[in-house]
């Protein structure tokens, strides 16, 4: 790719040490951002029609990092449309933030997997950064701009703010799309494979990335993936999701220390053995007999 | 070099009109030499009255084509956001859009007399459809991924329409003024030939048919770089408005 991917600056690294862990309830029992509750959905018409999602409940608490991990076409980037209320649902409830969502919520946003189709052609990088900064009123265009420089500064794209998403390359262009999700400010990110585009050096620098900005702005974060190594070293919860139509087969808790860090935790024995243990639960999946829905 | 062989053409085909002339095939009545068009241009260029006939027929023509912009996206824009509305006027707009202008000429007198409304009805009715089509397809096939995007950030759904579903359909929408040009020039000619007292279609109609044929030689050549003209307007209106389109243009069909 060419470019340099700018050390996050020391003021976000301090923020980071400071910022308040995951679980805020006072009684210890987390505060849920995100309560999916027995929700299903069919896409298609008529004889094409096929059930994707299949009676899935969970929850996302408050500052609480999930990961969503099923064999590939099991239906995950449905759950996560259905979550930011862009498809409605057949059955079930969703809440956020205490409220049932029927569209798109305030305070949740969305990096989508389409990432090159979804950023406008029409837009700079910068301006396509700010696009998705419609929620916050209160500031000024101005402010805005400056904003979304410093998001874009701090995922190495600096140089090409005032470039167009097609005039740079597909890992740069899912950054602008990560970027635009960040700059939203939302209580809830939901990212849909977002890093799939990018080299395996970038990848692992844009995860401590997304891990310090989600924390620094005390985000929730649920994203949805087909590595299985990626959504261990994020997460502090792990949802495995079987085969179409898709339902809760196990949901594993992370407790690895935080933050997390590229070679130690990667090492770490509690690491492995939950890698382990969702590689062999997802290779089980691949190989059984897909049910079939009612 | 690219441009010298466009010219190479140009002065290949007026040789050869030339040499045809010479060789006495055709009548010089009917057929002049292309030199003697060209004095006769040249005479004429240097009247009054040729430019006003020009003026006449330019303002006819841009009118129309401002008008016929304004009544085709506003149409296109309500269908945008009302499909019944557009399901119901599409059968007649495939009726409308292939009307030839001069058909229009007689009811259009019927109607609004032989002054500038006349005109203007048959020039906005050439020029509005294929703007309209254009319009109304492009922001009917919007990416839905930008739309999701808009809506997931937050956008409703005037705003997805101003914001997302017009910019991006913007380039087909250019397209469609640059064919309405066209259209509006061939129906200012027509109906001035038919119905006009003045413009350049008029003197066209009284030179031809005075047998005046180098000045009649000389109005085709005249209408004929003012359609150039007219379409270059196009291309330079439309590189000021969406130059991000014609970069990616040029980025996918390398010259």
């Amino acid at each position: 790719m060419g470019d340099g991917i700018s050390h996050p600056d020391a003021s976000l690294s301090a923020q980071v040490g400071t910022a308040s862990g995951p679980h805020s309830g006072t009684s210890g029992v987390p505060i849920p951002i995100l309560e999916a509750r027995r929700i299903s959905k069919s896409l298609g018409v008529a004889a094409a029609r096929i059930q994707v999602i299949d009676h899935v409940s969970f929850d996302v608490a408050e500052g609480e990092f999930v990961s969503v991990v099923g064999p590939s076409g099991c239906g995950k980037t449905t759950l996560l449309m259905c979550l930011a209320g862009l498809y409605s649902l057949d059955a079930g409830s969703i809440q956020f933030a205490g409220h049932p969502i029927t569209e798109p919520p305030p305070g949740l946003s969305v990096v989508f997997q389409d990432y090159s189709r979804s950023l406008l052609p029409w837009k700079s990088n910068l301006e396509n950064v700010v696009f998705g900064m419609r929620r916050l009123a209160d500031l000024s265009r101005q402010t805005k701009r400056e904003t979304a420089r410093e998001i874009l500064a701090s995922v190495g794209l600096s140089r090409f703010e005032n470039h167009y998403p097609w005039q740079v390359s597909g890992g740069m262009q899912q950054r602008v799309a990560i970027a635009r999700g960040l700059a939203a400010r939302s209580r809830l990110l939901l990212l849909d494979e977002p890093l799939a585009a990018v080299d395996a050096q970038t990848r692992a620098e844009m995860q401590d990335l997304v891990l310090e900005l989600a924390q620094r702005y005390r985000q929730s974060c649920l994203l949805v993936t087909h590595d299985v190594d990626e959504a261990v070293y994020l997460s502090d919860r792990v949802i495995v999701l079987s085969q179409r139509p898709t339902r809760v087969v196990e949901e594993i808790m992370v407790p690895l220390a935080k933050p997390r860090d590229q070679i130690a935790t990667r090492e770490d024995r509690l690491y492995l053995d939950i890698r382990h243990a969702l590689l062999e639960r997802i290779r089980a999946l691949k190989t059984s007999v897909p049910a079939t829905g009612p | 070099m690219r441009w010298s062989k466009r010219l190479f053409g140009v002065i290949l085909f007026f040789l050869l009109w030339q040499l045809i002339s010479a060789s006495g095939l055709v009548s010089a009545e009917y057929f002049p030499a292309a030199t003697t068009a060209a004095r006769a241009l040249l005479g004429m260029l240097a009247t009054a009255d040729f430019w006003a006939s020009f003026a006449t027929t330019a303002v006819r023509l841009f009118t129309g084509l401002a008008i016929a912009l304004a009544l085709g996206l506003g149409l296109a824009l309500l269908t945008a956001r009302a499909v019944l509305f557009r399901r119901m006027l599409d059968p007649l707009v495939e009726i409308m859009r292939v009307l030839p202008p001069p058909a229009l000429v007689p009811i259009a007198i019927y109607g609004l007399g032989l002054g500038p409304r006349m005109f203007l009805f048959i020039i906005v009715n050439a020029a509005i459809w294929p703007i309209y089509i254009n319009a109304a397809n492009a922001l009917s096939s919007t990416e839905p991924m930008q739309i999701l995007t808009g809506r997931a950030y937050g956008y409703s759904a005037s705003q997805i329409l101003w914001r997302l579903r017009f910019p991006a359909a913007l380039p087909e929408i250019f397209i469609g003024i640059r064919i309405a040009a066209g259209f509006a020039l061939l129906a200012t000619i027509a109906a001035e030939m038919l119905a006009g007292t003045n413009g350049l279609g008029y003197q066209l109609y009284n030179a031809g048919f005075s047998l005046e044929t180098p000045q009649m030689f000389a109005l085709m050549f005249v209408i004929g770089v003012f359609g150039v003209v007219i379409q270059m307007l196009t291309i330079l209106a439309r590189r000021i408005f969406i130059s991000w389109h014609t970069t990616l243009a040029a980025m996918a069909q390398p010259l």
